[in-house]
């Protein structure tokens, strides 16, 4: 196991330098003029020029990765085209209202998604199962800004309950936003709990089970869930990845000041070095969650094993 | 038993929860500072006034630092730091006299030497700050005596007053700029109303009264809190909601719905923003002059303003907008007519009497992308078949900029606000020939030597009369070589609560809000 | 019950199959002609769901825009399903270094955000239908091979597939006979809920400025444009986004009822 989880982090290095290499060629794939556009539309040729030597790009993108690299590995990323300050600060400055978005919107998720999906499975074809798979479809399929829109009309502007946006109001800040983002993942769980557990509770260990008597919420508890949680487990583990995303439009519906937004701010402005950090940052995180997910998995699922 | 213990969590749980939830008291008998908060639609940049195009930026330096000139609410120069000035008649020497007694934040006094230091840094060109090209036809900047400093500039530049008004040209304090580049962009210590206090990255910037501010009386309130809400519909929702006093900018469609809002004012104000559509008069079949003025022809600009402006925009009557500095008047009144009849005669002289193709770019705003899909709308009308390309702001930068040799360009939706509030920032980088791209934003890629030489005669005076009268036959010769599709000069849109006032965007959107104060303290 | 609602998904799927095909025969309207003067009117029975910014009518639009939209999710889907699902059941299949590479691989992409994706590819193609559905469907794949790659894991320790290769059955038989049928399921329910997320993904493209070009009517495209108009014209907002809703609900019962079918052990 632990040979294992060596070897997966071990493995992570290539993988990061492979995103970081695909960053500066995305980079370069990307149109625009960095320089040009901080110069701004005022700008002559000449400012624009000044602008690029200030930036480094009067380099060659081969030769600034070597910088980059040698920068990254003593843990200095440069520094922020836009700002001009150095990355590791301004990234650190965004990750902790991403971070407590996700979780929240995760748990959220989580929890209700579960719930609703082990309810509708246990009363199968009732009033309450229709009632609620239309609802987590309808869940589902709703654009998140087109909700978060909605919420903020209904929520903020006409009843004062929670604040348009941004994060000044403590943990009143946190309830819309983490809603509109775990709102598609939690209807997503719940009809894959559904479905799952209903295949589990049509297999034969099941049957046997029931056939000896043992009490249903017994054999829910026991024999179904555990089975069942493992196609969800992998889920949950996208859905996360997931809100990660999601979270470059919920942060920008909300003006919330986290990664996402910091996303769209530095494509828009070409900034290169905070876009490289973070992609690499959003990679590690996927790669640490994607461990966690497989190791879960192997803990539950006796016939997958790592050994 | 087990009942009631798992209410009494539940009670707990949800006690928890409403106290976290509920909405933050003062302690009563507590004094709260008088405090305003405003809703802008981007983040900051950096602070630093010479390293600023952005208006955002610009905004909050106007706040916390003065200039030797100010731009009053109508973007007329007026006096700040200066109170009183001499421009040679060949317009390259300028003298300013200074304000007695001014200190800055930190207590470093304010005086002629400061104003030398500050407008050195500016035009050393190894500093490489984006606003150096307002500074860099200064020769050299002399101390006569404490309160009066002379600039003589290399060749002559009419407009040069306008570059001391420019946002931009603001002045630090000494110990400020010696400390430097970083503590320029971050912590800004200036001479004006208010202080800098703090600023959180995404989402606001701090600011509260400068008590030694050298105009009495001002600044009327304690604490200035700036947030950034980028999505329009939220930052109406910020003000509708009472969470700010102030927006900038309120978005054309919802104005109604604001002004419909109780207790809400929607302050209206013309902007020096001059829209229209670029054609490259270098690229067939624009290069014939009948199928632009068809064009023009072709789109009613009345019926635009109200389909994609609600009405908060009037038709251009000249290359620039009535707002500038120096503007001569209107080449023709109520605009450029549309006259569907006409534009067909002329497009039928022309060879095209059965229209052509063309692609159309702007951003990828709603806006702009609303405002194509109209033209595309319009021009279908005569013939030309538009196809619409909106594009993400850094991409389309990347294609308009290039060479005429390299440049794809038909049409381009543009608008352009001359940063400095004057004529020759109006003209020069859209019709000079000088400005082709990549120079600077001529993307018709017009050229008229007259009109070259109408710009530069314009620049080698500072008599304004002289002036004028070259900007009004220059913008005669523009308007019917119509290199633009002439549409719209935009209002200024803002949205104010009742409890509030003295706050306002100036015409080039940059907002003002050194007079803030709150009704009824 | 079920049944019932697998019909109504049915119905649903038909109709909007329905005006993707026969669109211009059952619009009222043409979806382009403009009317300036009567602009944002509320639905009336000339207009069921009211005019646009532009005085175009608004169901018009929306059925003109099922082509596109329908067309996208559908064609987007499929592409990331077939390919996604090839690549789980290899990966399972051959197992040891290739599974290994191939969901590191999968975790590359996977740990990009889907939008950084999808804007790498607007970029290098530039916006467009083609370029969205490439965009979508490229983004899909990694999904649908990470999903259905535990299925058939689980698949291949168990004794038909053990005793099928120990009988000298070709891979490819074994892969296609054995593992697709085991993985069918979730890819159908993944897939189902992947058309809707292949429009969302769509709409929120065009929330950002990257998804179809107007006047090109597209459901994502008209809902981000109108967005400025909720507190005015409310329908401009609301006609897309439920429509949207509405479509993705048929597909999901739809879909639900298709597995139900496929899958013996389910059936009532």
């Amino acid at each position: 196991m632990l040979r294992f989880i060596g070897q997966r982090l071990w493995q992570m290095i290539p993988i990061l330098f492979g995103v970081s290499l695909g960053t500066f060629v995305f980079n370069q794939a990307l149109p625009g003029d960095p320089a040009r556009l901080l110069a701004g539309p005022d700008a002559t040729l000449e400012d624009v020029q000044a602008m690029r030597a200030r930036l480094g790009l009067d380099q060659p993108w081969p030769v600034r990765y070597v910088i980059f690299v040698r920068g990254a590995l003593a843990g200095d990323f440069g520094r922020s085209y836009r700002t001009r300050e150095p990355v590791g600060p301004i990234i650190s400055h965004y990750v902790q209202p991403t971070l407590v978005l996700s979780l929240a919107s995760t748990v959220l998720a989580v929890v209700l998604g579960m719930g609703v999906g082990v309810l509708q499975a246990v009363r199968r074809n009732s009033l309450g199962d229709y009632v609620s798979t239309v609802g987590s479809v309808l869940g589902v399929s709703t654009p998140s800004f087109f909700l978060g829109l909605l919420l903020i009309y209904l929520f903020a502007v006409d009843l004062h309950w929670f604040p348009t946006g941004g994060t000044t109001a403590g943990l009143r800040s946190l309830v819309l936003p983490s809603v509109t983002l775990g709102v598609g993942a939690a209807a997503a769980i719940a009809r894959f709990t559904r479905s799952s557990l209903l295949e589990v509770l049509g297999e034969d260990f099941v049957r046997t089970a029931r056939a000896k008597g043992v009490r249903e919420p017994w054999v829910l508890a026991r024999h179904s869930l555990r089975n069942a949680l493992i196609p969800v487990l992998t889920l949950v583990g996208l859905q996360f990845g997931f809100v990660l995303s999601g979270a470059i439009i919920v942060e920008t519906v909300f003006t919330y000041p986290g990664l996402g937004w910091l996303l769209i701010q530095s494509i828009s402005f070409r900034d290169y070095p905070v876009l490289t950090a973070e992609i690499l940052l959003f990679a590690l995180e996927f790669l640490l969650i994607n461990l966690v997910v497989d190791l879960l998995y192997a803990a539950l699922d006796p016939r997958v094993s790592y050994a | 038993m087990i009942m009631t213990r798992r209410m009494l969590v539940l009670l707990v749980v949800l006690c928890t929860a409403a106290w976290a939830l509920a909405p933050a008291r003062l302690p009563a008998g507590a004094q709260a500072p008088r405090t305003i908060t405003v809703g802008l639609y981007a983040d900051a940049i950096s602070l630093d006034p010479e390293d600023s195009n952005d208006n955002l930026s610009l905004g909050v330096e106007r706040e916390v630092y003065d200039g030797l000139l100010g731009f009053d609410s109508d973007m007329k120069a007026i006096p700040q730091l200066a109170t009183s000035w001499e421009a040679s008649p060949d317009a390259k020497v300028f003298t300013f006299h200074l304000r007695p007694n001014v200190k800055f934040q930190d207590g470093t006094p304010l005086d002629a030497e400061a104003v030398k230091v500050n407008f050195d840094r500016a035009r050393d060109a190894a500093h490489k700050l984006k606003k150096y090209n307002l500074y860099e036809m200064i020769q050299s900047i002399d101390v006569v005596n404490p309160t009066t400093v002379r600039f003589t500039l290399k060749q002559p530049f009419g407009a040069m007053l306008f570059n001391f008004a420019h946002p931009s040209s603001r002045v630090l304090s000494p110990a400020l700029i010696k400390q430097g580049e970083d503590a320029i962009a971050r912590h800004p210590v200036g001479s004006g109303p208010f202080r800098f206090v703090s600023w959180a990255p995404g989402q606001q910037i701090v600011l509260e009264r400068n008590p030694n501010f050298w105009q009495s009386g001002e600044p009327k309130v304690d604490r200035l809190v700036i947030r950034f809400v980028t999505e329009d519909a939220s930052r109406v929702a910020l003000l509708l909601s009472g969470e700010a006093q102030y927006i900038y900018p309120v978005p054309g469609v919802q104005l109604e719905a604001v002004s419909r809002a109780q207790g809400v004012e929607v302050p209206k104000r013309w902007s020096i923003f001059a829209g229209g559509i670029a054609m490259n008069t270098q690229h067939a079949p624009f290069n014939i002059l009948q199928v632009r003025q068809a064009l023009n022809y072709a789109v009613d600009k009345n019926a635009m303003i109200k389909a994609v402006l609600a009405g908060t925009a009037r038709p251009m009557e000249a290359p620039m907008a009535p707002g500038d500095a120096s503007y001569p008047g209107p080449v023709q009144k109520g605009g450029w007519p549309y006259d569907l009849a006409k534009a067909k005669a002329l497009l039928n002289e022309a060879g095209f009497a059965h229209g052509f193709r063309t692609v159309l770019w702007s951003t990828n705003r709603t806006e702009s992308v609303r405002m194509i899909e109209f033209i595309q709308q319009q021009l279908a009308q005569v013939g030309v078949q538009v196809q619409t390309t909106p594009m993400e702001v850094g991409t389309l930068s990347a294609l308009q900029y290039k060479p005429l040799k390299e440049n794809q360009l038909q049409m381009i939706l543009v608008g352009w606000s001359p940063s400095t509030g004057d004529a020759d920032w109006a003209l020069r980088p859209n019709f000079a020939s000088e400005s082709w791209p990549p120079v600077l934003f001529n993307l018709a890629f017009y050229k008229n030597p007259q009109v070259d030489a109408l710009i530069r005669a314009a620049l080698s005076t500072a008599d304004q009369r002289k002036r004028t009268a070259a900007y009004a036959e220059a913008d005669r010769l523009i308007w019917n070589d119509t290199p633009w599709i002439w549409a719209q000069n935009t209002q200024i849109l803002s949205a104010m609560r009742n409890t509030v006032k003295g706050m306002f965007t100036l015409g080039d959107g940059i907002v003002d809000l050194r007079n803030a104060e709150l009704i009824g303290h | 019950m079920r049944r019932r609602t697998a019909v109504a998904g049915g119905v649903i799927t038909a109709v909007f199959l329905l005006a993707m095909l026969g669109g211009s025969w059952i619009s009222p309207y043409s979806p382009a002609a403009v009317d300036y003067n009567h602009t944002l009117t509320p639905p009336s029975p000339t207009h069921p769901f009211g005019t646009d910014d532009f005085g175009r009518d608004i169901l018009s639009r929306l059925i003109a825009a099922t082509r596109y939209s329908l067309g996208m999710g559908l064609v987007a889907t499929c592409l990331g399903a077939l390919l996604g699902s090839a690549w789980g059941i290899a990966a399972a299949f051959y197992g040891r270094q290739f599974d290994n590479i191939s969901m590191r691989v999968v975790d590359i992409i996977l740990a990009f955000p889907g939008f950084l994706l999808a804007i790498a590819i607007a970029a290098a193609l530039g916006p467009g239908l083609w370029n969205v559905i490439l965009a979508v469907g490229l983004y899909s794949i990694p999904t649908f091979a990470r999903l259905v790659r535990g299925p058939a894991l689980s698949a291949m320790a168990q004794e038909f597939v053990m005793a099928a290769r120990a009988l000298g059955a070709r891979s490819s038989r074994i892969m296609a006979r054995h593992l697709f049928p085991v993985a069918l399921p979730s890819m159908l329910v993944l897939a189902s809920l992947r058309i809707g997320t292949a429009i969302l993904i769509a709409s929120s493209l065009s929330f950002l400025g990257l998804g179809v070009q107007p006047p090109t009517p597209e459901w994502g495209a008209m809902l981000a444009t109108a967005r400025d108009f909720l507190g005015v014209a409310p329908q401009l907002v609301l006609a897309p986004g439920l429509t949207i809703s509405v479509a993705v609900l048929g597909f999901n019962l739809l879909g639900d009822g298709i597995r139900d079918a496929l899958d013996p052990r389910l059936r009532d």
